[in-house]
């Protein structure tokens, strides 16, 4: 597709001009279709310190169709499955999600940050801990940041 | 029934619920009906206590927590609106503040509030940084928000003054000098894209090696000149390379040297410094190709709003447009929703 080449060349090249704060992006100089990238933690979150990888997949039809998203390393989060599968909004097209070509993999990524920060128990992929999230957050707290320990911070 | 003596005006309507009035101690009543025989239990508060509630998000699942029974709960419930709701006026207190504060030097105080509830405190260190400090008031003992790797502790609540509080604020801060010069000497001279915002409180800094690696280093704040903990970002194969030097050369890492050099030699790399102007706000670029060419066409639609404007390739907004349930067509022209403001736009279609 005549769009998907060149709007990569773009972000690419806005990515590496203006690195994004807590993200990293980075592309397998022979396939341009799968990004590997790292989440950094949130301040003052259960995520503080750890250090998430993430592959992202661009569809043959990018930007009309989004990109997905999968988190390599484990995490204990509400949206968030045990197979790393992402439970948001923007990463569906209309009508289940909001997906639109206005977004980017900056701004994509970005959102999936702020959702470490901000969790959304009511739409959770993972009924058991959205319950605790909401119910019993200290426990939520003490779970996630040992996952953080455990599984996100061995590189460091 | 539960019956809860000290507040008559709550009726009891089961064994576990109540409603009606709760009376505080300066005869202040406030509408409340609790339904504690589910799991979290069922709370609904008159307009002058759920907007209490929302300055304090947190705070009800708390009193629940702590509460087993229902009784226990209006108890803890009653402590903590007396606490918020029911102030003293001690006018003793206030005078002595005031008094304190007159008495801090001037250049030492950024600003007061109009309630008296909060003040500001500055000090400029030896490097010739500004540190705010700010004393909240209104909870008992006062807490303080201030940006500095760590905690301010100030012991001794029985002889609190703001003299002794500025004179520990100062004492913190000059343990750090070190630390900052050294940190501002990254930030001069390097690409720094973390801590965002900037905070004085962060010890670490991640820095841009190259186009995709950064850096993140985190400095031990008593040794600011040692080695750091060093992180690389960036995938595995670009990091690798510098990950082995690193490992190679860690100790040629030299205390008497600044980071930024012992980076540089260390990774043989001449560290990047932040890429300035270049930013140019206006695009004529299409909304959904990020390109202006594609393959001969330029953008030639653009959203009718004012302050949108976003231009867009005929084919690539029809594109999107084909993707979306409710978009209707008639004839050749495609109506549709701007992808950028939301507001309405139509294209003719091409085929």
């Amino acid at each position: 597709m005549a769009q998907r080449a060149g709007r990569l060349k773009k972000e690419l090249a806005q990515l590496h001009k203006d690195p994004v704060p807590g993200i990293s992006v980075s592309v397998p100089e022979n396939n341009t279709s799968s990004f590997s990238c790292q989440i950094i933690g949130p301040p003052d979150t259960a995520y503080q310190d750890g250090v998430f990888e993430i592959s992202l997949t661009l569809p043959e039809r990018y930007p009309f169709e989004p990109p997905s998203v999968k988190f390599l390393t484990k995490i204990y989060h509400p949206n968030i499955d045990e197979n790393g599968r992402v439970c948001l909004d923007l990463l569906h097209c209309p009508p289940r999600g909001s997906w639109k070509p206005v977004l980017n993999i900056r701004t994509l990524l970005t959102s999936v940050r702020l959702l470490l920060s901000e969790p959304n128990p009511d739409d959770g992929l993972l009924a058991d801990v959205s319950n605790q999230y909401k119910f019993n957050r200290a426990q939520f707290e003490e779970q996630a940041k040992q996952w953080t320990v455990e599984y996100a911070m061995s590189g460091a | 029934m539960v019956r809860i003596s000290s507040q008559p005006q709550l009726v009891p309507l089961t064994n576990t619920s109540l409603t009606g009035f709760l009376k505080l101690s300066d005869d202040s009543e406030y509408f409340l009906s609790v339904d504690y025989s589910c799991y979290p239990p069922n709370v609904t508060f008159g307009d002058e206590l759920r907007s209490e509630f929302i300055k304090y998000p947190t705070k009800l699942t708390k009193l629940v927590d702590q509460s087993k029974t229902l009784e226990s709960f209006v108890e803890n419930l009653v402590s903590f609106l007396e606490d918020i709701l029911v102030q003293p006026t001690d006018s003793k207190h206030l005078l002595a503040l005031i008094n304190q504060v007159a008495n801090l030097p001037s250049e030492s105080v950024k600003s007061i509030d109009q309630d008296f509830k909060q003040i500001v405190l500055k000090h400029t260190d030896e490097g010739d940084r500004e540190h705010h400090l700010a004393i909240q008031l209104d909870s008992q003992p006062p807490t303080y928000v201030c940006d500095l790797p760590q905690q301010l502790q100030i012991d001794n609540e029985n002889t609190w003054s703001c003299q002794a509080v500025l004179k520990s604020f100062r004492e913190v801060i000059s343990q750090y000098q070190a630390l900052w010069d050294v940190l501002d000497d990254i930030d001069s001279n390097c690409w720094v894209i973390e801590p965002e915002p900037f905070s004085r409180g962060a010890v670490h800094r991640r820095i841009v090696l190259k186009e995709d690696v950064s850096l993140i280093v985190t400095l031990d704040p008593s040794q600011p000149t040692s080695l750091p903990r060093c992180r690389f970002l960036g995938s595995a194969k670009s990091i690798q390379p510098f990950q082995n030097l690193l490992d190679e050369r860690v100790d040629d890492w030299d205390p008497a040297l600044g980071v930024v050099e012992n980076l540089g030699s260390i990774l043989d790399l001449e560290l990047l410094s932040k890429p300035t102007g270049g930013e140019n706000a206006i695009s004529i670029d299409c909304g959904v190709c990020y390109c202006y060419d594609m393959m001969g066409q330029i953008p030639e639609i653009s959203c009718n709003n004012e302050t949108c404007k976003q231009l867009f390739h005929v084919e690539c907004l029809v594109e999107w447009f084909r993707g979306l349930p409710n978009v209707r067509q008639s004839f050749g022209t495609v109506f549709g929703e701007c992808p950028y403001c939301s507001k309405a736009m139509h294209v003719q279609a091409v085929l």
